[in-house]
């Protein structure tokens, strides 16, 4: 124990040492990856809700991924949050090392279940900061400390050919729960947090000659647009605009639903914060992509009122598809999900999105 | 140092130790619901080997305050049995599971750095140490004293329904807060708020330690009642103010148990629903209470000299 209180140290002398620092600025939110190199496209693989605990079979489950990966051959990779829960030092260790292993960039973002754990909450954060490009490792998660952003997992990465930025990939924190005087209701992104987004988008178009840059953005809890694109799918009235659908929902009815949404299978924030309206109004992020609900795969090109885009376009919502057998799951629904995007900026949810179901028996395993 | 001394001392230690391993007891359990028991036979020696810590102490303390010498015999003869059992048990499960391919290896780590290794080897001191218990209980009473109280049998029963509960209550979090170096939340945003939270954790122990140390052992009825009228004031009064911090805590700063606390409270995060500061306001607010209404008892008087009886 004493070894663990003297590791401590350090980080507590940089937390302390940090509070008379500069404000954070913008750009201390970015890291840049020259990804493209030239290439016409980039496949982004995303993962969900592993749920690797502290009684995972370690062994076979990276079996698992690594398969997964070997069938995809993605360029980056994403968590969409819940990697861990009721986990331990020995889990997260080693489910970034693997990610690491693969010598393929990607980031995470914090779910609901990551901090509850045996070790503090910013644990997940600092191990998979080991693991950063920096350090030679692959990770492109950055966290700004001491800001006044709401949550950890607020960033951005810029896939660049050479030094121009074609893509922008937002990691956004949908927190994790709030207590509502009798229970704790899923928590949302805050207002705080989509401003920061929106000065994020407006300072990449500046940066970029007032041309708006396309990126998507990653988090775990889904907005309330997923029901509303859900009901429109299946006739019902609902608000806005749907333009294509897939997927299912087989989640259980959310009992503590906020009233808005009752009988909905989705599970998203008591609010409806806002986000989506302002992602339309921007016009510059093309999907929003996440997890949480883990036998929910449903997917959508959908608008609202203030979409500025053609009217047969949309914002693809997206939930992942559930990856391994971390807590529960439908085996039918395990794999992961792949997105294509472009070096000519464009994405087309019908061919760029695609499901990857991918089974143990397939995994061999 | 006298014997009795020595043996109190080391049921505080196991208390700990006991606390540490109900938590992840508990835990298991908790996640192995939220996912319909796959994990319970894989880790069936993990979660053997975290019972019978638990089981121990309640061994321990029947032994430490029996009713009887005949019940003590009783208490060590079936109890060790049943503790070698359990940790013949936890061996043979961890072997098997090791040779059967189960585990990949006997050391694969994951939820310990030496599982299933760790268990194997518990589990066979466990059954030696069960044995032992079995054995001493056998030679060292020969059952000839045979006093069973016969008095105040409908409390007897509600006290030993509650008062495992309320150890049960304290252990978890006893065994929560034993994790605080591994858990708290070093950026220490919330560090005053989150105090409320760790005396709010550490009371129900420090009101079975005062209970068990306290007045219970004390022999003469009326300072035992002068002592159980101190504890229940002075626990009420304590339990009161640490709630109290606590609700200003909240009022103050909602999200402070979301942000910092999750690592203590597995089943609150995993069902949405705040179990663990209900629970500890229940208990640490009832215990002293029920000890300052059975101070005011009219029949106090005549129940202590049944006691003395005894």
């Amino acid at each position: 124990m004493n070894k663990r209180l003297f590791a401590v140290l350090p980080f507590l002398a940089v937390t302390l040492g940090s509070c008379g620092g500069a404000a954070p600025v913008l750009s201390d939110y970015v890291r840049s990856n020259d990804l493209f190199k030239g290439s016409s496209s980039l496949k982004i693989l995303q993962f969900t809700d592993l749920h690797w605990s502290m009684w995972t079979d370690l062994t076979k489950e990276s079996q698992y991924l690594s398969g997964l990966v070997k069938k995809t051959s993605p360029d980056v990779i994403m968590i969409t949050g819940d990697s861990f829960s009721s986990a331990n030092a020995t889990t997260v260790d080693t489910l970034w090392s693997l990610v690491d292993s693969w010598k393929i960039p990607w980031a995470f973002v914090y779910g609901n279940h990551d901090e509850s754990g045996t070790y503090d909450p910013a644990f997940p954060a600092r191990i998979a900061l080991s693991h950063s490009f920096e350090k030679g490792g692959y990770c492109l998660y950055q966290e700004v400390d001491g800001d006044n952003v709401y949550g950890d997992s607020n960033f951005v990465i810029n896939l660049t050919d050479g030094t121009k930025t074609i893509w922008q990939l937002y990691g956004i924190d949908s927190n994790s729960l709030r207590f509502n005087g009798l229970y704790y209701d899923y928590d949302v992104i805050h207002k705080d947090q989509i401003y920061w987004y929106k000065d994020e988008v407006n300072l990449a178009k500046a940066n970029n000659g007032g041309v708006v840059v396309p990126s998507l953005a990653f988090f775990h809890i889904p907005l309330w647009q997923t029901e509303y694109a859900y009901r429109l799918s299946n006739n019902e009235s609902s608000k806005g605009t749907l333009i294509s659908s897939g997927g299912v929902m087989t989640e259980s009815v959310y009992s503590q639903a906020p009233l808005d949404l009752k009988g909905t299978r989705t599970y998203p924030g008591y609010e409806d914060t806002g986000l989506f309206n302002v992602v339309e109004t921007l016009g510059a992020t093309k999907g929003l992509f996440y997890g949480h609900d883990h036998i929910n795969d449903f997917y959508a090109v959908y608008h609202d009122d203030a979409w500025t885009g053609a009217a047969n376009d949309g914002v693809l919502l997206a939930y992942g598809v559930k990856t391994g057998n971390g807590l529960y799951y439908n085996e039918k629904m395990i794999g992961g999900a792949l997105i294509t995007i472009h070096a000519d900026g464009t994405f087309v949810p019908a061919t760029d999105y695609q499901q990857v179901f991918y089974s143990y028996s397939e995994a061999g395993l | 140092m006298k014997k009795r001394t020595l043996l109190l001392i080391l049921e505080g230690l196991l208390f700990i130790y006991a606390g540490i391993a109900f938590y992840y007891l508990l835990w298991f359990l908790i996640y192995n619901v939220a996912a319909s028991f796959v994990f319970f036979v894989r880790f069936l020696p993990y979660f053997l080997m975290n019972l019978i810590p638990v089981y121990l102490l309640f061994v321990m303390h029947l032994c430490l305050h029996p009713v009887s010498i005949k019940r003590k015999k009783l208490t060590l003869m079936v109890n060790g049995g049943v503790i070698c059992l359990l940790g013949f048990l936890t061996a043979l499960f961890a072997a098997i599971f090791a040779i059967n391919g189960t585990y990949s290896s006997i050391v694969m780590g994951g939820v310990t750095h030496l599982y299933p290794l760790d268990s194997l080897l518990l589990g066979l001191l466990y059954s030696f140490g069960g044995f032992a218990l079995y054995f001493y209980g056998y030679k060292k009473y020969d059952g000839k004293e045979d006093h069973f109280p016969t008095g105040k049998i409908k409390q007897k029963v509600l006290k030993s329904i509650f008062r495992p509960i309320f150890a049960l209550v304290a252990l978890f979090f006893i065994g929560a807060l034993a994790h605080i170096f591994y858990t708290m939340d070093y950026s220490m945003k919330n560090w005053w708020e989150m105090l409320s939270f760790y005396l709010l954790m550490a009371l129900p122990s420090v009101e079975l330690g005062f209970y068990e140390y306290g007045f219970k052992e004390e022999m003469d009825p009326i300072t035992s009642q002068k002592k159980e009228f101190h504890y229940s004031v002075w626990m009420a009064l304590s339990a009161l103010l640490t709630v109290l911090f606590f609700f200003i805590a909240y009022l103050v700063n909602k999200a402070f148990l979301v942000e910092s606390g999750v690592a203590y409270l597995p089943a609150d995060f995993l069902k949405s629903i705040p179990f663990g500061p209900v629970i500890l306001f229940v208990s640490v607010l009832v215990a002293p209470l029920v000890a300052f209404f059975h101070f005011l008892s009219p029949s106090k008087k005549k129940d202590t000299s049944e006691d003395s009886a005894e």
